[in-house]
């Protein structure tokens, strides 16, 4: 079941009823049934038993690593084993594939034809989600950080709550446990902010992501076709694009849990208003960013290799720049494995990746000679102007990370870089999808919302304290124009959100 | 050590990490109230500190830290 249908708001519905009918000490139960049905609803039932294996792993793992486990070294295998049992199968599914690529790749390099076969795994529903989630549980129970859930139906719920399966949020357990398990008043205000987030969801999705889909799949799917500004708007786009659809699906995301009475952390911070490129990756995925930071970076800049590092470092090339190696070198390997999250497929790796960290590294290199310079040209830094050209320029930076992921593969990328530079073909008929000027107008509700969120202004709170006519006209604008300019109907297929299959 | 003789050594760590001998903490003092006090010069400042006073934080308390006097808390707590 796609959460972009109207069988979905059904199934919301009827679950939100059976939710707040049900005794508040057995609500989380109705969660459960209703995570497993919509998991059913979603993806064959075999794969399943995928997520069973990893509730039940997890499960085992940290009641023994927390109840028999005494010293450090038992810990220690314990912790091993349960990370290794959950992460091999995230491996298997997902990356299995990119050893007959590679294979083959440098077969291609030396003239020679390996032909690796690859396989068709299928994975299920929120694969990519619920491991990680499930990696930061085992990691924060061996840290001490809380006790492990002893009830295994409660767990399994943290472990399966539906609405995250689809595309995140990661969340923590001790965030997720007072949403879950204590008892929530029924409030009219959560029911009516949770339909109105879903409802500006599926405008972002429906008409802003996917009317802007088709042109931009067309540039980049006949891509030695277009050249030059064809291509420029064609990744722009695709910002839009992306950021709509991923925005979106957090906006249903986070709605349809509100309708339930449970708060998810956000994933996007109005990004497009960053100043530089640190800021964006602090207001873009959030919860990826912090979950990479706490499970990957802080282990790694704490490990006692990274610490001799770091004295090395700064006994050979001075303080400043000496702490700066192993931080550069920790940053490499979180944002490669970033990447790797993103797909078994080069493109990821370094646009995902490498790319990124590139970008940072530079930014640390040049930040002084940068402030030095416009100090000396005197220009004005604390106003409109120039806060519109960083983040300008911060979007442009972001739009040729976006080129690598919505190019067929890394290859095509660098065919595409360089047909930027030429001018259009003569005598070349261009037929590209319209695109429809509503776009433009849903897209500008959507800047003026994340403008007021990026002044703190919660903008659904303040449609809460508005009168009842003027919330009703506007819920009644954003679904007249879901309705009439939305892409759906018969042949179309709204279910794929971008990040749904990372 | 005293909970002030630990502020007074902690503003020396923060002098010498951030290269800015104004920093003076406080209980409230956050992450928002220095200017480099960001996830990566963080974690320098946690190993600092776990330097200074001889003790280790786990993994756990390095990124629930909201702020300096959640941190002295700790600190009191492991001498």
């Amino acid at each position: 079941m796609s959460i972009v249908s109207f069988s979905f708001l059904i199934f919301l519905l009827i679950t939100v009823i059976c939710y707040y009918v049900c005794p508040k000490k057995y609500r989380w139960g109705i969660l459960l049934i209703a995570s497993i049905l919509f998991f059913l609803l979603s993806c064959e039932w075999k794969l399943l038993l995928y997520l069973l294996f990893g509730i039940l792993t997890t499960y085992i793992g940290t009641n023994y690593l927390y109840n028999r486990c005494r010293t450090e070294k038992k810990k220690k295998l314990t912790l091993f084993v349960t990370l290794f049992s959950i992460l091999s199968i995230l491996c298997v599914l997902k990356y299995i594939n990119i050893f007959p690529i590679t294979l083959n790749a440098f077969g291609n390099l030396f003239h020679m034809n390996f032909h690796f076969g690859t396989l068709s795994l299928l994975a299920p529903l929120g694969l990519s989600y619920y491991t990680l989630s499930l990696t930061g549980y085992v990691i924060d129970v061996y840290r001490g950080a809380y006790e492990p859930q002893k009830n295994i139906l409660k767990y399994a719920l943290f472990a399966s709550y539906y609405p995250i399966m689809i595309s995140g949020p990661f969340v923590r357990y001790n965030d997720m446990k007072k949403e879950f398990f204590e008892p929530k008043n029924f409030d009219w205000n959560n029911l009516f902010q949770g339909f109105y987030r879903i409802m500006y969801g599926l405008m972002k999705k429906l008409v802003i992501a996917d009317l802007l889909a088709p042109f931009v799949r067309q540039v980049f799917s006949q891509y030695n076709d277009f050249t030059g500004y064809y291509i420029i708007i064609a990744v722009m786009l695709y910002a839009v694009q992306i950021y709509a659809d991923f925005s979106g699906c957090m906006d249903i995301v986070n709605g349809a849990s509100k309708m339930y009475g449970i708060t998810l952390i956000e994933n996007f911070e109005s990004p497009f208003f960053s100043k530089n490129l640190s800021e964006f990756w602090r207001r873009w995925h959030i919860s990826l960013g912090v979950w990479a930071k706490d499970y990957i970076m802080y282990p790694l800049l704490k490990s006692s290799f990274f610490q001799k590092l770091g004295k090395k470092c700064k006994n050979k090339f001075g303080k400043k720049i000496g702490k700066r190696i192993p931080t550069l070198l920790s940053i490499f390997i979180l944002w490669f494995l970033i990447g790797l999250w993103h797909g078994a497929s080069y493109k990821y790796i370094f646009a995902a990746g490498i790319l990124p960290w590139i970008y940072l590294t530079m930014g640390e290199i040049f930040e002084e000679k940068i402030h030095y310079i416009t100090k000396k040209l005197q220009m004005t830094t604390d106003c409109f102007s120039f806060r519109l050209f960083q983040s300008f320029r911060t979007f442009l930076l972001m739009c040729f990370i976006w080129l690598f992921a919505c190019a067929p593969n890394l290859g095509s990328s660098l065919i595409i870089i360089k047909n930027i530079f030429k001018l259009p073909r003569a005598g070349l008929q261009y037929e590209l999808p319209q695109l429809p000027a509503i776009i433009l107008f849903a897209s500008f509700i959507v800047i003026v919302v994340d403008y007021l969120k990026y002044k703190n202004i919660n903008v659904l709170d303040w449609f809460s304290k508005q009168n009842l006519w003027f919330r009703w006209i506007t819920l009644f604008i954003i679904i007249s124009l879901i309705l009439i300019y939305g892409a759906y109907g018969p042949g179309y297929n709204a279910s794929d959100f971008i990040y749904g299959g990372f | 050590m005293t909970r002030e003789e630990i502020f007074k050594a902690l503003d020396e760590v923060f002098e010498e990490v951030f290269d800015d001998e104004s920093i003076h903490v406080t209980d409230e003092t956050t992450a928002d109230d220095i200017e480099d006090w960001d996830s990566l010069e963080h974690i320098n400042l946690v190993v600092a500190i776990e330097n200074r006073f001889g003790i280790k934080f786990n993994m756990s308390e390095v990124t629930s830290m909201k702020n300096v006097g959640e941190m002295v808390d700790i600190i009191l707590e492991r001498q």
